[in-house]
């Protein structure tokens, strides 16, 4: 009696050759460099027109008091390592090299490099990712499969973008003290994920929120988050600890990393 | 050692080695054709060179590299489709470019003569050998509904294959 995974392998029992791993790699290199192009032309358009608007982020739902955190003793930094990096030591470390304004410090020698780019770093400690990134742009909340063309200006009320996201779940929303400023810390989950994820949340649900370069912040339909929005800055540097849905909270680790935070004026 | 912008990472060119057959012989049966799996399996490892270094991150790399290539495919599907018509509607040439020089030619043509979501279904299912549950997310559709594409294709596989006896695995 036939077996179908018999007949299937017969039909794929084809000569497979080998990949042109120098073609591969020379169009790879050709579209980054075509889509950081289109990033930064995008990001200059943005910060234009968030130099142009006058006013402030609006200040949805009652505030709560700003909660004091602690300021780290100030230590020498030590520059980031290159990525992919081990795990980082427990030290103070300066983000000033990719053109955000913050050191922080380790102190539990579990947390690692995931990503360093221009305006975007991004650490990770088992489940929970901490993600400081400079958004250039935003995923159209409407596009069922966000590409490249569905990329839109930071809108300037960001927190109330985040706020009426169709396919974003809000549960509750704060002002802390991070750095010596205040944000607007949104908790979020997603409530309506892509219908097809695209590749970046690999075979994930997830949801497409903002964008630095080509590298873009996503939400899986696994995690919860923790969204910082800061309430007087104009960059658009947002903060995000993303960690299991079915975990309390980020973890004392990730809180004491938000802690450490400290904002030292770029060289 | 190796020049960022003129040379791929190690690591990513040994990924890349050992996906492309894998690739090519799924492609081949999605798409019916070795020389176009061929060229999809190559346009599915540039995406994967573009974004290496989530890919490199990701718990299951091949999830993701299989979603691209069968990503690919469809939209290779529908050009031809819509070739297809043009060329019927102009009268062209309408002859199979595919060789005719294998056994497997009669599996392929009729694999990927399913319709596309039961082809998807069959072949993750029955020659990736994933379970149904991954076969679902893969293909963001639910595990009930993945029973039921693959009941159809195989069903439609044992009349184009004329096999009636076509034996299929877990079942």
């Amino acid at each position: 009696m036939p077996d179908l995974a018999d007949v299937l392998r017969q039909g794929a029992d084809v000569t497979t050759g080998l990949p042109d791993m120098q073609a591969a790699w020379s169009r790879a290199v050709r579209v980054r460099r075509r889509r950081r192009l289109a990033g930064s032309a995008a990001a200059a358009a943005v910060a234009a027109a968030v130099v142009a608007v006058v006013g402030a982020v609006a200040d949805l739902g009652p505030p709560t008091p700003p909660q004091p955190v602690m300021t780290p003793e100030l230590v020498p930094a030590e520059p980031l390592p290159p990525y992919p990096g081990p795990l980082l030591a427990d030290r103070t470390y300066d983000a000033a090299v990719l053109g955000l304004p913050y050191r922080f410090s380790t102190t539990d020698s579990r947390w690692t490099l995931a990503a360093r780019e221009p305006g975007w770093l991004s650490l990770h400690r088992g489940s929970t990712r901490l993600n400081i990134q400079r958004w250039d742009a935003v995923y159209d909340p409407a596009a069922a499969r966000p590409e490249e063309a569905d990329a839109l200006e930071v809108p300037t009320d960001l927190v109330g973008w985040l706020t009426s996201h169709p396919r974003l779940d809000v549960r509750s929303q704060r002002t802390v003290v991070v750095a010596g400023e205040q944000w607007r810390v949104l908790e979020v989950g997603v409530g309506t994920p892509l219908t097809t994820p695209p590749p970046e949340c690999g075979s994930s649900p997830c949801v497409l929120l903002g964008r630095t370069g080509i590298e873009p912040a996503e939400l899986l339909a696994s995690e919860r988050a923790l969204i910082h929005v800061p309430v007087d800055d104009t960059d658009r540097t947002v903060l995000v600890v993303a960690y299991p849905e079915r975990a309390s909270g980020p973890g004392g680790a990730a809180s004491a990393l938000i802690a450490s935070l400290d904002e030292r004026p770029l060289p | 050692m190796f020049t960022r912008d003129t040379q791929p990472p190690l690591d990513l060119e040994s990924f890349c080695h050992a996906e492309h057959p894998r690739l090519v012989r799924l492609l081949s049966l999605h798409t019916g054709d070795v020389e176009t799996a061929r060229d999809l399996s190559q346009e599915t490892l540039v995406k994967v060179c573009v974004h290496w270094r989530k890919v490199r991150s990701l718990e299951v790399p091949q999830a993701w590299v299989t979603r691209v290539a069968l990503n690919l495919a469809t939209s290779h599907h529908r050009r031809s489709a819509v070739r297809r018509r043009h060329t019927a509607d102009t009268g062209g040439d309408t002859s199979p470019t595919s060789v005719r020089d294998d056994e497997g030619w009669m599996v392929r043509a009729a694999v990927a003569s399913l319709p596309e979501r039961q082809r998807t279904a069959v072949i993750l299912r029955y020659f990736e050998d994933l379970p149904v549950d991954e076969v679902a997310d893969l293909m963001g559709v639910s595990p009930s509904a993945v029973k039921k594409l693959t009941a159809r294709g195989v069903d439609r596989l044992r009349v184009l294959l004329a096999i009636e006896d076509l034996e299929v695995p877990h079942a």
